[in-house]
């Protein structure tokens, strides 16, 4: 092995490179393009929610009452999502649309499929599953942490003003 | 009711256009978890102020569709078993009101990759 000083200087010089490197990416990376993306997404996104709510409109006539017409079409938006998801149409999408497919639930269920399906090679349990969970646990941890604390909050608002039930 | 189509596209694309206006305008590289993370907190606070729900009656889907919607509820099934259930309904009314999408995005979601290829 070569002597310790010269392999640290060479290590800094790396370093020096890495950044230099990384500044030159940073300066002639174009900005993204903000407002094509705004509406794209916005277009997307809201053909989603009109196509919900064209269902609900045509379910509410049936004898589903408000709350369950709103389970039904969620439920009809999550299976599209992962069919597409698993067909490779839901990333074709989601490439022009951004955030526009990712918002809605039915980018929710494809957060679930995408990763589930790209490690299908390494197992049912160990890999199937376990990365069901890859991209939609972070999201179940935080959207119930966050409703246990601000039902905490409720509750103590609560005591204090004495309505507690 | 045509208008509340309007509505839906409106508010729900709106929803869209400002979750992708974030990930444009933050200097670090967004996933989509964290951009999940963020409308269901979003759509968490705003249903502890009451705001959320009056937005589903204007907007109909279009609220309730984008992932916010999902944090609403069970903001909302949170509040219900408080009243019901008193303290324990804390702990209870989150699940109780997400059950319906997170049985249906996992069971489905299950099937969809046993079945289905990876494409790409």
């Amino acid at each position: 092995m070569g002597d310790p000083l010269r392999d640290s200087m060479r290590a800094s010089l790396e370093e020096a490179r890495k950044k230099e490197y990384a500044a030159l990416i940073e300066e002639t990376k174009a900005p993204p393009p903000v407002l094509k993306n705004m509406v794209m997404a916005f277009l997307v996104g809201g053909l989603i929610c009109l196509i919900a709510q064209i269902l609900y409109a045509l379910l509410v006539g049936t004898n589903l009452n408000d709350k369950d017409a709103i389970t039904v079409v969620l439920l009809f938006l999550i299976f599209c999502g992962s069919v597409l998801t698993g067909l490779g149409v839901y990333d074709k999408i989601g490439k022009v649309a951004g955030a526009g497919s990712v918002v809605p639930i039915s980018g929710f269920a494809n957060s679930v499929v995408a990763p589930a399906l790209e490690w299908k090679t390494e197992g049912l349990i160990a890999g199937l599953c376990a990365k069901l969970f890859s991209l939609a646990g972070p999201v179940i941890v935080f959207g119930v942490t966050g409703s246990v604390i601000l039902g905490l909050i409720k509750y103590l608002w609560l005591l204090w003003t004495g309505g507690v039930p | 009711m045509w208008t509340q189509f309007f509505w839906a596209f409106l508010v729900g694309g709106a929803l869209c256009a400002a979750a992708q206006f974030v990930i444009d305008k933050t200097p670090f590289f967004v996933s989509s978890a964290h951009v999940l993370v963020g409308v269901v907190l979003f759509g968490e606070i705003m249903g502890f102020f009451g705001l959320y729900p009056r937005l589903i009656r204007f907007a109909g889907m279009g609220a309730a569709v984008p992932l916010s919607g999902f944090g609403n509820s069970m903001m909302e099934g949170v509040f219900h078993a408080l009243k019901d259930e008193g303290f324990l309904g804390i702990f209870t009314g989150a699940f109780t009101a997400g059950a319906a999408g997170l049985c249906a995005v996992i069971v489905i979601g299950f099937f969809s990759a046993i079945f289905l290829k990876p494409k790409g």
